[in-house]
C-alpha cells in the first residue's frame, strides 16, 4: 500500500526506475552503475539501453575542459537535451592527477586530450563508456606541446558504431608541404601521407582539415578514407578583407574580423569596439562561409539574423565550427574582463536555412580557464 | 454552473472531496466512475490519507490547465516547485507510485523529473545516501568490476578481442 511503508527509490518497479533514469544525461548513468545490483541491473538491461540510445544517439554535446589548476580541472558537458551542464566526473579517474591536460577532440566514447609533460607531450585518449584511457604512441613527427594544437586542423573519429575503434587525423605544414598525420586505434600506429595537388573535376571530398589561413585564401586537406591519398585543396576568398582579421582567437580591441574553421565551413564574426572602450567590443554579424563545390573558393552560405546576435562586450573570442548530417553548429565562447566565458551555440540547417538558437545555461567558468572545448555526439550507452 | 463533486476514500478510510474535472486528471480514478459510478466516494485502497491529501492538492491546482497563457504557466511551473519542496525522499518516491498507480501524467512526470533533478552531479556515495540504498557489491564484484576496468585499458588497440568479435 502506498503511503504506509517506506518507499525508497531502488523499492520502486523497474519501469518506474526507468523512467526516471532516462530524464538523465548518459554520462550520469554511467556513473549511477556502481551504486547498486539494481541500479546496475536496470541501466545495464537491453531494452533501458536501447531506448537510452535511441533518445542520445542524434544528441549534440558541446564539451568544455575548465582548469583552476592542473589539480582542480573537470570536464562540463551540454547537450540540447540535457538542458544543463553537468561535471562528467568519471573522467577525472581515469587521468593521472596533476597532469596538465587540453582537451583536443571527442567523438563518441572517446575524449582526446593532449598533455603537457616533460616529454613534450603526449596524447591520451580516454573511453568515457568503458573508462579507459590510453597514451597514444608518438605521432612520426614526434611529441608536441598542447599549444601547438590547432582545432580546425584536427578531427577525431569513432566508429564504426560498437567497435571501441577511432581515428585521429590532424593536417601539418612539413618541410613546407602539407602531410596528413592520422593515427588507427586499430592497429595502435600512424601513417604519415604527403597530400597531393587536387586537379580532377567535380568537387573534392571526405574530412576537411585546416593546414593554413591567410587574408586571402586557405590550404585545406581533404582526407577521404584509409588507403586514398589526401589531396590539398586552396579555396580563396572572394573579396580580400581589409580589416584587421584574427583566426581562431581574437583578444584585443582592434580586431574586427575573426574566422574560425572547420569541416570544410568558416563562420565569419564581424563586431566594432565599445563607445568610450579601447578593448571591448560587441559582435555586429555572424555569417557562415562553405567551400564552393570546385574546391576554388569560400562561398557565402548565409548569415545569422541579428536577433541570433548577442550584444554583449566581449574582450576575447574564440569558437569551433563544425558540421555534421547537414547542419552546420557554431559555438562562440566570448570572454569578458572579470575572465566569465560567455557562450554563444547556434546552428544553420543547410536543407532547411534555418538558423537556431540554443539556449546555454551559464557555465560558471569565474576563476577557471579554459582548457579545450569540443562538440561531440554519439555517445552510447553499451 | 455547478461541477459534480467527487469523492475519494483512502486507504485509512479519510474522504477527500474534489471537483470531477480535477478527479479526471487521474485516468484509474475516471475509469473507477465511469465504470463502478460508486455512491459512497471512490475507494482508493492502495493509497493512504498522507498520500492522497498530497495527491488531491496536485489535481486540484492543475484542474485548469492554462493552454497559451504564459504567465500562468510560469505561476503553475512555480507552484509545482513548493509543492514538492518541502517533501520528504520517501513521500516523493509515495507520490511517484501514486502517481503511476492512479495514472496522472503530470504528476509523474513532475516527481520523476524531481528525482533525477535530484541525483543529477550526483557522487555515487552522494546518491547511495541521499536515497537511503545499501551498497549491495560484494568486495568480490567491484574486484571483477576494477579487474574488468584494467583489462579494458588494453582494449583500445591492436588485441582489441572484444571488438573483433563483436564486427563478425
Amino acid at each position: 500500500m502506498i503511503g504506509s511503508r517506506s518507499a525508497g527509490l531502488c523499492l520502486l518497479p523497474s519501469e518506474l526506475i526507468q523512467d526516471i533514469l532516462l530524464r538523465l544525461p548518459l554520462p550520469e548513468l554511467l556513473r549511477l552503475k556502481s551504486v547498486s545490483k539494481t541500479l546496475f541491473a536496470v541501466i545495464s538491461a537491453d531494452d533501458f539501453r536501447r531506448e537510452c540510445n535511441s533518445r542520445s544517439i542524434s544528441d549534440t554535446w558541446l564539451f568544455v575542459y575548465k582548469k583552476r589548476s592542473p589539480r582542480d580541472s573537470g570536464l562540463h558537458g551540454f547537450s540540447y537535451r540535457s538542458a544543463r551542464w553537468f561535471k562528467i566526473s568519471s573522467v577525472a579517474g581515469l587521468l593521472s592527477p596533476g597532469e596538465d591536460l587540453f582537451l583536443l577532440a571527442a567523438s563518441g566514447d572517446f575524449f582526446l586530450f593532449a598533455s603537457n609533460n616533460r616529454a613534450g607531450g603526449d596524447l591520451i585518449a580516454v573511453n568515457l563508456t568503458l573508462r579507459t584511457a590510453k597514451k597514444l604512441p608518438h605521432c612520426p613527427l614526434g611529441p608536441r606541446g598542447t599549444s601547438s594544437w590547432r582545432r580546425s586542423g584536427l578531427k577525431l573519429i569513432s566508429g564504426p558504431a560498437g567497435s571501441d575503434r577511432f581515428r585521429f587525423l590532424f593536417a601539418e605544414l612539413h618541410e613546407n608541404r602539407p602531410v596528413l598525420l592520422e593515427y588507427f586505434s586499430e592497429s595502435d600506429s600512424w601513417r604519415c601521407v604527403q597530400a597531393r595537388e587536387y586537379t580532377q573535376q567535380g568537387s573534392p571530398r571526405g574530412v576537411f582539415l585546416s593546414v593554413v589561413h591567410r587574408r586571402n585564401d586557405s590550404v585545406l586537406l581533404a582526407a577521404s578514407g584509409e588507403d586514398d591519398e589526401p589531396v590539398i585543396v586552396r579555396p580563396r576568398f572572394d573579396a580580400a578583407a581589409m580589416d584587421d582579421l584574427a583566426i581562431g582567437f581574437s583578444s584585443g580591441g582592434r580586431i574586427k574580423r575573426l574566422h574560425v574553421f572547420g569541416d570544410g565551413y568558416v563562420t565569419v564574426v564581424r563586431s566594432e569596439s565599445v563607445s568610450g572602450s579601447e578593448k571591448e567590443r560587441v559582435m555586429t554579424w555572424i555569417e557562415v562561409q562553405g567551400l564552393s563545390v570546385d574546391g576554388r573558393s569560400w562561398e557565402f552560405v548565409s548569415s545569422a539574423p541579428s536577433g541570433l546576435i548577442p550584444k554583449k562586450a566581449y574582450v576575447a573570442m574564440t569558437g569551433c565550427i563544425e558540421e555534421r548530417d547537414g547542419v552546420v553548429r557554431v559555438v562562440l565562447m566570448m570572454s569578458n574582463w572579470e575572465g566569465l566565458w560567455e557562450i554563444v551555440w547556434l546552428s544553420f540547417d543547410l536543407r532547411s536555412k534555418v538558423w537556431k538558437w540554443v539556449p546555454l545555461p551559464e557555465c560558471r567558468m569565474k576563476g577557471s580557464n579554459m582548457a579545450g572545448m569540443t562538440l561531440s555526439s554519439g555517445l552510447t550507452l553499451r | 454552473m455547478s461541477t459534480k463533486k467527487i469523492t475519494l476514500l483512502s486507504s485509512d478510510n479519510e474522504l477527500f472531496t474534489v471537483d470531477e474535472e480535477a478527479a479526471n486528471q487521474s485516468l484509474t480514478i475516471k475509469h473507477l466512475i465511469e465504470d463502478t459510478e460508486p455512491e459512497n466516494g471512490v475507494p482508493l485502497p492502495q493509497v493512504h490519507s498522507k498520500i492522497l491529501a498530497k495527491v488531491t492538492e496536485y489535481l486540484i491546482k492543475h484542474a485548469n490547465e492554462p493552454d497559451n497563457d504564459a504567465a500562468a504557466k510560469e505561476e503553475l511551473k512555480n507552484w509545482d516547485d513548493k509543492f514538492l519542496e518541502k517533501v520528504n525522499h520517501e513521500t516523493l518516491f509515495d507520490l511517484i507510485l501514486a502517481a503511476n498507480y492512479l495514472d496522472i501524467k503530470g504528476l509523474l512526470d513532475l516527481t520523476c523529473q524531481t528525482v533525477a533533478d535530484l541525483m543529477n552531479g550526483m557522487s555515487v556515495v552522494e546518491v547511495r545516501k541521499l536515497f537511503n540504498i545499501v551498497n549491495d557489491f560484494t568486495p568480490e564484484d567491484e574486484a571483477e568490476v576494477r579487474k574488468r576496468r584494467k583489462r579494458g585499458t588494453k582494449t583500445i588497440g591492436p588485441s582489441n578481442d572484444q571488438a573483433n568479435q563483436s564486427n563478425h
